[in-house]
């Protein structure tokens, strides 16, 4: 059986895939320093150079950048409710061709679908805060943490194409990785 | 073949231009300024970078038994030596042109700190403050680094805007009369989206029902049109007044409470260019750290305003994702600490 190397979309969804999981990694090291703890300046700023390499790889390689599920979830969730307002309105007013019934429908949508998104938003933020000990709260060593993103840059490294601009801006990264799991002690 | 007088390398540049001369005793730094360009030993950058636009220097050292030298060029030797007493150096010169002088001791050029701290104890004031550290940063980084043009040395000066700019928009989104942190609308920005709107639908449907001899189905397909035509344009249209209602909004309200910040900068002392190069970099760092305590002041000020307070890494991704305030405070962080670790980079680097 013959291993074909991954096509360049899959490379690219995985390439974001670290690049967001080093985002994460990045803000926990900053809430940490503000709460009073180390301050990983050295780490903070190599994961983010490497990030704007892996994204700009990404990029290239064409991945499609989505907002996150609950963010869709709510935008659908607040056009549906403006579709069905407005909709209801025209079937309730009596002269539903004039334009000033439809212009009250549109607005009448546009205020439920407001509130729609508002709700949406704020409960999701209290989900997302009730949640005090989240599985995906990493509570590994940094340097750890780091040697995982690397190891993940590595693998994917070793199955692109060499010598284009995308096998070169994961390259970087790995370089900036590495410095950053240099300064990292344990 | 490659001439080594010492440890330390020159600028790859260099390298091909100097003659097979690879590397040099005093660590270098690649100066281009008034249209010269090399590598110079960093002790001598400052004072390169004085005398380049007034004379021509054929070479230089910092540490020539214990004192520094600059050779130029016979036609500009006058210049030479007026530039280098105007800094503030006893010279002296040799019957063949050269300029001797010694360097002050290696210390770090003594600055009163200036005030960047605004009265209120407000997020807005404290946004304010974090803003002007940033600037005064900016600015000894831009007068400590005159004529360098090393990719970190950019880095730095890029992620410094990108820092200021940041906290612009947080202050731009704090008094903001269309929308809140988390994007939802204001009463300013309910009025400009709902009167937009409606203005524009009704306008479809009267042009639709109008060609249309008043059928309702197109009378419908018309106002839909027209809500689609100013859907996008809205939220441009919302962003450009933010900002610019932002600018005048902050300097009136930092103004009305006793301090006119605007983007004035405190007068700051003139950089020492005499010093060696690492100390000076070891002085804006200084003046980063100022910038990047004022920011972390700022983000938990912030935290502590949020119900409830934020305390897991999701939560915090959350945030950052939808409010855009607490991303622009998050990203002017982020840019200090990178800008702060790439003079780090630049000054532990050996080569020019």
């Amino acid at each position: 059986m013959t291993d074909y190397p991954p096509a360049n979309s899959e490379i690219a969804e995985r390439l974001q895939q670290i690049a967001d999981r080093s985002r994460e990694l990045i803000i926990d090291l900053q809430r940490r320093s503000w709460a009073g703890g180390e301050a990983f300046d050295v780490e903070i700023a190599n994961l983010s150079r490497a990030i704007g390499h892996l994204h700009r790889a990404a990029k290239a390689l064409g991945v499609v950048e989505s907002p996150g599920r609950s963010a869709l979830t709510v935008a659908a969730a607040s056009s549906a409710a403006f579709i069905l307002t407005s909709a209801g309105v025209l079937l309730l007013v009596p002269e539903p061709g004039q334009p000033v019934s439809i212009v009250m429908a549109v607005i009448a949508g546009w205020f439920v679908a407001e509130a729609v998104g508002r709700v949406g938003v704020s409960s999701s933020w209290r989900r997302i805060t009730a949640a005090r000990d989240a599985p995906d709260d990493d509570q590994a060593p940094v340097h750890a943490r780091i040697r995982r993103i690397q190891t993940a840059v590595d693998e994917i490294h070793s199955t692109m194409a060499t010598g284009t601009d995308p096998a070169e801006d994961v390259r970087h990264a790995r370089g900036w990785l590495a410095l950053a799991t240099e300064t990292v002690p344990g | 073949m490659a001439v080594e007088l010492g440890p330390f390398p020159l600028c790859p540049r260099c390298q091909e231009t100097n003659g097979g001369l690879v590397a040099v005793r005093h660590r270098q730094v690649h100066v281009e300024i008034a249209g010269k360009q090399a590598c110079v030993d960093q002790g001598l950058a400052g004072v390169i970078a004085a005398l380049w636009p007034v004379c021509d220097t054929r070479s230089c050292c910092e540490d020539d038994d214990g004192r520094a030298y600059v050779v130029p060029t016979s036609e500009t030797t006058d210049a030479a030596e007026a530039a280098l007493t105007g800094l503030g150096l006893t010279v002296e010169r040799t019957p063949e042109g050269v300029l001797h002088f010694t360097l002050p001791d290696r210390q770090a050029p003594v600055r009163t700190e200036p005030d960047s701290n605004l009265p209120g104890g407000s997020l807005l004031a404290a946004m304010a403050g974090a803003r002007t550290a940033v600037a005064i940063a900016a600015a000894r980084l831009d007068e400590n680094t005159e004529g360098i043009g090393h990719p970190r040395v950019v880095e730095a000066r890029e992620l410094l805007a990108g820092a200021r700019e940041a906290l612009t928009a947080a202050m731009h989104r704090r008094v903001s009369l269309f929308r809140g942190g988390w994007g939802a609308l204001r009463p300013g920005g309910v009025v400009i989206q709902v009167g937009l709107l409606a203005a524009s639908c009704w306008l479809g449907a009267r042009a639709a029902g109008a060609v249309s001899g008043g059928s309702t189905p197109w009378t419908i397909v018309g106002a839909v049109v027209g809500f689609a035509a100013i859907a996008w344009p809205i939220i441009h249209l919302t962003s450009v007044a933010e900002t610019w209602l932002g600018s005048w909004t902050v300097a009136w309200l930092l103004r009305r409470r006793g301090r006119a910040v605007a983007d004035a900068l405190p007068v700051t002392e003139p950089a020492g260019v005499l010093a060696p190069l690492d100390v000076r970099m070891d002085d804006v760092r200084a003046a980063i750290a100022v910038a990047r305590s004022r920011v972390a002041a700022l983000a938990t000020g912030y935290l502590s305003t949020r119900r409830p307070v934020p305390a897991t890494t999701p939560a915090f991704v959350w945030m950052r994702d939808r409010d855009l305030e607490w991303r622009s405070i998050a990203m002017a962080d982020l840019s200090l600490r990178q800008a702060s670790d790439a003079i780090r980079l630049w000054s532990e680097f050996p080569r020019g």
